[in-house]
């Protein structure tokens, strides 16, 4: 693959966690302040909250594409600083081998949960 | 043309420690250090995340047993990290976006002493970036610790 | 009363031992500089002191040194310009030491070399037919031409400090310099060297080489257009007017009333001998 490819991608998808993760930490973290102006939740981390996001389709949705997006903007990420920690062709292949698998067991742990969620 | 594998002998090389200082250099050589050290740390925060949230599938009481746990004011303290972390990296994240594609760094300017350069023609958006993301913090340590 | 200041050199031998500070009282002169205070200890105190200069005007790139925490030009900084009575000179970083305050520089060299720093074309140059570059075709890429190979903003990389072989500031500007003149039709060829692992990618843009170029180069500038031109060849947008040729020059007749002459020849089509070496 061209390298630019990947590096632009993760570019590309930082610009969309400006919105998702936005939106995510507002929501979630911001629990005090946001209510105040009618906005967020008051108690986002109670179960009940929780199960009623899990059981929006729209939910859980956002939370695979953004899982998606953020694994890979964060993994491309480690992969730039592993490789100018480590500089040669010989470690490069191990360092992609390793953010690939974990990036991608995070990945499909996080949307088994995330779907799994939503069917039980 | 390759280069060698070990262009050169790393002896008098900075290493790992020129990440954070390599003189005495400007505001923006210290926010590269403060991007990649947030983005490695909001990183590692999504990986503990991923696992502690994953445990909403065994039913509410070992949700309630994680947000139990989760409750101690180190983790809360870790929390507001993240947040601030997340505010400086997603303002810094996006002037780099721009700039790295060679926006807002203006043209080339003509070579005649005394030199500029365009990060510094437009060190006010790296000023801007540093002021919003201290104010962002300051929001999100109220809302966690004061109000 | 005279001035005095007094000068801390890193010295180190190459021969096992760890480097070592030794410390010089030097007269300082108005419009001295550290080149100049180099010299008068060479010259006055100690002969076996190793530093690297040549034309003590800012042109040859032989003198960067890691001056009170930040490189400098030796010959082209004053001592008041540091603003201290006590100088402590240390070899420039990211390079590795010879002797005292000599770098081996060998690696910025090939580096500079694996990024095709000349105008490729595709076609033999025709003597006769100038080409032609507007003003604002030429400044695209003059600054960045202005480079002197000294090595500063390579010490200031932080990408360079850990990983020996990502291309550097100095390499990937150059890489810019020609890429973006208009004559140049070398960009693909040059892509191999510049799109790869520890090729621009590597680059954060951190600054500090277009903050220490003693030149004005602005390597950092360069760097990014240089990743905005490779994005977008991707999507064949990569675009830049080509040069065109002027009418043809005559070395023989006389121009026009007011028209300024050619240049003079120097090598007739019989020397072309004299082209290869
Ligand atoms: C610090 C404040 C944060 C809080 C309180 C928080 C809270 C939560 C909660 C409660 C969930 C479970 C889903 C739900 O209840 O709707 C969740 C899911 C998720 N969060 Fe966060 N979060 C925070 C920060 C972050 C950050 C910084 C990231 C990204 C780097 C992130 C990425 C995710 C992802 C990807 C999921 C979906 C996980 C899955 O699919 O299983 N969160 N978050
Ligand atoms: C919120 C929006 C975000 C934006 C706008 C953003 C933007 C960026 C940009 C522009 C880069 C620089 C790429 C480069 O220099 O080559 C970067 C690097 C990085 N980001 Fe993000 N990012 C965001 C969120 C995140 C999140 C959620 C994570 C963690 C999961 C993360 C982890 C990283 C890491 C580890 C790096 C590499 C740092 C380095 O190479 O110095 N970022 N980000
Ligand atoms: S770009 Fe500037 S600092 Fe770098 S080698 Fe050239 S003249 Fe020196
Ligand atoms: S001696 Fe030539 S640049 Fe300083």
């Amino acid at each position: 693959m061209k390298e630019g490819l990947g590096w632009f991608f993760q570019l590309f998808t930082g610009l969309f966690l400006v919105a998702l993760l936005g939106v995510h930490m507002l929501g979630m973290h911001m629990d005090t302040l946001l209510p105040r102006f009618g906005m967020g939740y008051k108690d986002p981390l109670v179960f009940q909250e929780v199960l009623k996001r899990g059981h929006a389709p729209l939910f859980v949705a956002f939370y695979v594409v953004f899982l998606g997006l953020a694994l890979y903007h964060g993994f491309y990420g480690l992969r730039a600083v592993l490789m100018e920690v480590w500089a040669s062709s010989r470690t490069l292949s191990s360092i992609n081998m390793l953010v690939w698998s974990l990036g991608l067991f995070l990945f499909f742990l996080g949307t088994a949960v995330s779907v799994g969620f939503f069917l039980v | 043309m390759a280069i060698p594998l070990k262009a050169r002998p790393v002896q008098n090389d900075l290493g790992i420690v020129g990440w954070g200082w390599a003189g005495r250099y400007g505001l923006e050589r210290y926010l590269y250090t403060l991007h990649r050290l947030t983005g490695l740390g909001v990183l590692f925060y999504l990986v503990l995340h991923i696992f502690a949230t994953s445990t909403r599938i065994f039913g509410e009481p070992a949700w309630k047993a994680t947000m139990g746990f989760l409750h101690h004011p180190a983790f809360r303290f870790g929390e507001y990290l993240v947040f601030a972390g997340f505010v400086f990296h997603a303002l810094n994240g996006v002037r780099l976006i721009f700039q790295e594609l060679g926006y807002l760094l203006g043209k080339p300017t003509p070579p005649v002493f005394p030199y500029s350069y365009g990060l510094r023609d437009f060190r006010p958006v790296a000023f801007l970036v540093v002021v919003l993301a201290v104010v962002g913090a300051f929001v999100a340590f109220c809302d966690m610790f004061l109000v | 009363m005279e001035r005095r200041v007094s000068v801390k050199v890193q010295r180190y031998a190459s021969n096992g031992l760890p480097p070592r500070i030794e410390q010089y009282e030097v007269p300082q002169k108005e419009g001295m500089t550290i080149l100049d205070a180099l010299m008068f200890i060479k010259e006055n105190l100690d002969g076996s002191l190793a530093f690297r200069a040549s034309c003590r005007m800012g042109i040859c790139g032989s003198c960067a040194m890691f001056v009170n925490g930040y490189p400098y030009l030796a010959c082209h900084t004053q001592i008041h310009e540091i603003g201290k009575q006590e100088l402590i000179i240390k070899p420039l970083p990211n390079f590795p030491v010879v002797k005292d305050l000599v770098v081996d520089l060998s690696s910025l060299f090939d580096r500079h070399r694996t990024v095709l720093p000349y105008l490729i074309r595709s076609e033999e140059p025709d003597d006769t037919r100038p080409i032609v570059q507007r003003p604002d075709e030429l400044e695209a890429f003059l600054k960045f031409s202005y480079c002197i190979k000294c090595g500063i903003c390579v010490s200031g990389c932080p990408t360079c400090a850990s990983d020996p072989t990502f291309l550097g500031p100095q390499a990937l500007a150059q890489a810019w310099r020609y890429s973006a003149d208009n004559r140049d039709e070398g960009f693909a060829k040059r892509k191999e060297s510049l799109d790869r692992p520890h090729g621009v990618w590597n680059c954060h843009l951190a600054g500090a080489c277009s903050e220490a170029c003693p030149k004005g180069v602005d390597p950092a500038l360069g760097i990014q257009r240089l990743k905005r031109a490779l994005i977008a060849s991707y999507f064949g947008l990569f675009r830049k007017r080509k040069a065109t040729l002027g009418p043809p020059v005559s070395w023989e007749a006389a121009p026009p009333e007011g028209a300024p002459r050619p240049p003079e020849r120097t090598v007739t089509p019989e020397d072309t001998s004299l082209s290869g070496d």
